[in-house]
This record gives structure tokens, C-alpha cells and sequence, in this order.
């Protein structure tokens, strides 16, 4: 029970208290102090049985002290209408096992009042029940509600997990396909060279690039590779994947798949190896 | 933050052979537990500060039953598997256990953050040659529904150890959902994954 319940649940029975201490007052009664003085000692005792709202049982038996209060006020005054007050902790029910004390405990204080108007008091008994059918109302709303609750969760969750499996197909071909433009721009000369190589750089999975002009011998460097550019002026490179070369030895990569675009080199380099790029690299010629 | 601690004990304790150690000051606490007999180890890394979200609940979720599977079916052979659970979301703690070993004995450090929140990949960046080729070729073999993406900036800074995790690529959302939307598709699958990798990467 959470406190927000454990409090509420103390207002009312302030309230309790404060209405019995005044229809005593009110209406004087012959032994006026000492049930006023039991009243705030009810109250008291609420106040001081207050951890007990959080036990796992004994929270059940607070309830058992407010029925004797109650049944015993009602038989000194003669006012059955107390017993009303009971049912407001009927929306305190959170489980089973709560419904079924609860409906026993109400069940026993309407059969005490009754009792004690003989039966005949037929106003008491019509608000008992007009009582009983919005409480059943209420629950019935509150299952409902939270079925759809639930529903609209599980929808929800079937979308994201439906998102999901679309997401891992659309981001492989939007690599595919920012790719194949940003080649075919490149190819026109349309794209600048340090652009190309961000783009390749952020969709391939690799741990460096070099892009080698073979006219002007410039090179431009990503990622992180620990090796001099200019050591590349050494070799003839030739579009193909280098695996055990003398290149390899040099940079210190397992793989290196040269490609050719007009005047240009790319050297897409792997340390370890193609992770997941296969058919993406297949593009770039 | 305590009351989480004394969630995951309480779930812990199910297990009594389990020998908890608990270390840290008061705010910055971590829990650590060995299963197996063996000079290398195989770490498990997790950190849980909200069980609310989507990524810690899931995360939570593999990690118990992976244990569940280890204490109930077997755990591997030959080296010593250690379960480190953090409680916020810097690696102090687990830099701090790391030092007290030596690094040749550490055979692989695996975060299992995020694990079940779907599309995750195993990430890597600073792992032995020989490890990246055998979990490819259990990949292959297994027809795992995952597969390798190297992090770019990667920034654990634990420097000759090898680290191997999971990121939810291209999956943005797992950051702001909550335990709601956990699914047992996607637990199952982030299991199935972890369990045979650990149980068959070093063979």
C-alpha cells in the first residue's frame, strides 16, 4: 500500500471522529465525556497503529478496530448511519484477497445495523444498495480500463518491435543507396573529394580510408591508421583486395581492398576483418 | 540506488552457492560473484540504475537468465566466469577490480548493456584477430541473428583488454521506453547469442 492510501485512509477516520464527537455533543448524551474521550481515542490509536498499514497482513486487521468502534457507537446513539462510513475503504481494494475481507467485514457491520433497527429501517436499506451498484459500476469500469490499458500497450509493443525489424533493412539501404549516389556524384565530378570521403567513411565499416590522387599524389587521410601516407608513393597499386602483401606488412592491415574512380585511388582499409560490408563495397568501382 | 541493491541481492541469494562480494564506498557500490574454477576469467559487466527502462529491465532480465542457465545446465570449462554488477553508469568500480588482475588472464570483457532490447550487434574495436575470426565463424555456423559492426568512437579506456559489447544499431528508441515494451522474442535471442558465444569462443 502505497502512502498516499495510508493517509487517506487516516482522514477518514478523522472524520469518523470528528462527526461522532459531534452528533454527541449535539445531542447530549448521558455519558458525554467519555464517549467523546473514546472518539479521540480512536483516532489516536489510528494515528499510532499507522505502520501496520504497511504489513502484508496485519493491514487487514486495522479494519477489524474500526468495525468495533463503529458498531458500538452505533448501539450507544442509536445512529445506524455511521456504518456509511465503512464503505469508502472498499476503494482501497487492490487484490483479491482484499475484496473478500472487505466483503465480509462490510457484510457484518450492514448485518449489525439492521439488526439494531430491527429491520425496518427501509431508507438505510435502499441507500446500502444504491451504495453496493455504484461500487459495482466502479469496478467493472476500473477492469475494463485497464484491459484496454493492456491492449493499447501490447499494440504498442508489436509496433516497436515491427519498427524494428524495418529499421535493420531501411538503414542498409540507405547506406546502399547514399553510397551509390555519392559515387556516381563523385564519378561525374560533382562531388568534392574530402566529402566523398567522409561519406564512405561513415557508412563502411572499416578502420581507415585513403583516397590517392595518381596525378597529383595527394593523398587524404581518415580514421585511425598509424602509418605515413607517403609510404603509399612506393607501391603500384592496382585495384584489388590485398591480403598478405608487402602493403599489409607496411600498414599494418589484415585487408585492403583498392578500387578505382577516374584519377583517384580508394584504399578502404580493415584491420581484422570485412565486418558486414561485403555487399555494400561491391559499389565502389 | 539502495533499494535497487537490495533487489538484485535478494534475486541473488536464490543461488546459495554463490559467494557475493560487495565492494565500494557507500554510494558507489558494486557487487561481483565468480562461478567456475580457473586463473583466466571471462567478465560479464552490467550497470543498472533504473530497472524502469526498457534497456536496464532487459539488461536485468538476460543477465538472470544466463545465470539461471549457468548454475541449472552448466557453466563453461576452463576458465573462471565473473558477474560484475555496477549500480551507476561509471566503470571506477570495475577499472579498480580490473588492476588486481593481471591482463593476460582477462580473456574478454563483455558489457552486457542493452542486451534484448532488439537489433542489437556485437561491437568491437580493440579485440584480438583471433577472437573477431572465431565469433564470425560462429556467426556463420549458428546462424546467429546478430553480427559485427566496428565502433568508431569507442571510449571504455581499457587499454589491452578485450572488450566485446552490444549496441542497438540503428534502434534509437530503447533510450526513452520503459520495461513495458520488453520483449521475450528479443530476450531470447540476445540469450541464445551470449550463452553459445560464451560457451564456445574459446574452444
Amino acid at each position: 500500500m502505497n502512502n498516499n492510501a495510508a493517509f487517506l485512509q487516516i482522514l477518514i477516520r478523522f472524520i469518523l471522529a470528528l462527526s461522532i464527537i459531534i452528533y454527541i455533543q449535539l445531542y447530549n448524551y448521558d455519558f458525554k465525556t467519555p464517549l467523546t474521550l473514546l472518539s479521540i481515542a480512536y483516532f489516536v490509536g489510528t494515528l499510532v497503529l499507522y505502520p501496520l498499514h504497511n504489513h502484508k497482513f496485519l493491514k487487514h486487521l486495522i479494519f477489524l478496530f474500526d468495525i468495533l468502534l463503529i458498531s458500538y457507537f452505533m448501539y450507544t446513539t442509536g445512529n445506524i448511519y455511521f456504518s456509511l462510513f465503512f464503505i469508502t475503504f472498499i476503494f482501497f481494494v487492490e487484490n483479491l484477497i482484499d475484496l473478500v475481507l472487505m466483503s465480509i467485514y462490510t457484510i457484518s457491520i450492514f448485518g449489525i445495523a439492521l439488526y439494531l433497527s430491527g429491520f425496518f429501517d427501509f431508507t438505510y436499506i435502499f441507500i446500502i444498495l444504491g451504495f453496493w451498484l455504484v461500487l459495482l459500476k466502479y469496478f467493472s469500469d476500473k477492469s475494463l480500463f485497464e484491459k484496454q490499458k493492456e491492449e493499447i500497450n501490447s499494440l504498442a509493443k508489436n509496433f516497436y518491435i515491427e519498427n524494428l525489424k524495418c529499421n535493420d533493412k531501411s538503414e542498409f539501404y540507405r547506406k546502399f543507396y547514399d553510397l551509390s549516389t555519392a559515387v556516381k556524384m563523385f564519378k561525374s565530378d560533382k562531388l568534392d573529394p574530402e566529402i566523398f570521403i567522409k561519406e564512405l567513411y561513415e557508412n563502411l565499416n572499416c578502420n581507415g580510408l585513403v583516397l590517392f590522387n595518381i596525378n597529383t599524389k595527394e593523398k587524404l587521410k581518415r580514421g585511425l591508421l598509424n602509418f605515413n601516407e607517403g609510404i603509399l608513393d612506393d607501391f603500384n597499386l592496382i585495384p584489388k583486395t590485398y591480403v598478405s602483401d608487402d602493403l599489409n606488412l607496411k600498414t599494418g592491415c589484415e585487408f585492403i581492398i583498392v578500387r578505382q574512380i577516374n584519377d583517384y585511388f580508394i584504399l578502404i582499409f580493415y584491420k581484422s576483418a570485412i565486418l558486414d560490408d561485403s555487399e555494400i563495397l561491391d559499389i565502389i568501382k | 540506488m539502495k533499494k535497487l541493491e537490495k533487489i538484485i541481492q535478494k534475486d541473488l541469494k536464490k543461488y546459495s552457492d554463490l559467494k557475493l562480494n560487495v565492494v565500494g564506498e557507500k554510494d558507489n557500490s558494486c557487487i561481483f560473484f565468480d562461478i567456475g574454477y580457473g586463473d583466466k576469467f571471462f567478465i560479464y559487466y552490467l550497470s543498472i540504475t533504473d530497472l524502469d527502462k526498457l534497456s536496464d529491465f532487459s539488461t536485468y532480465i538476460v543477465f538472470k537468465e544466463i545465470l539461471d542457465r549457468y548454475m541449472k545446465i552448466g557453466y563453461p570449462r576452463g576458465f573462471r566466469t565473473r558477474f560484475f554488477i555496477n549500480f551507476n553508469n561509471d566503470f571506477q568500480c570495475l577499472r579498480k577490480n580490473l588492476k588486481e588482475l593481471k591482463k593476460d588472464d582477462i580473456l574478454l570483457l563483455f558489457l552486457l548493456n542493452n542486451a534484448g532490447v532488439g537489433n542489437e550487434k556485437l561491437a568491437v574495436n580493440n579485440i584480438n584477430k583471433n577472437l573477431i575470426k572465431r565469433l564470425e565463424k560462429l556467426i556463420e555456423n549458428n546462424g546467429l541473428d546478430t553480427s559485427l559492426i566496428l565502433d568508431k568512437d569507442f571510449n571504455f579506456e581499457f587499454e589491452g583488454i578485450n572488450t566485446l559489447w552490444l549496441k542497438p544499431y540503428p534502434n534509437e528508441f530503447y533510450n526513452i521506453l520503459d520495461k513495458k515494451f520488453f520483449s521475450e522474442e528479443f530476450k531470447n535471442k540476445a540469450v541464445f547469442t551470449i550463452n553459445l558465444i560464451s560457451k564456445k569462443i574459446f574452444e
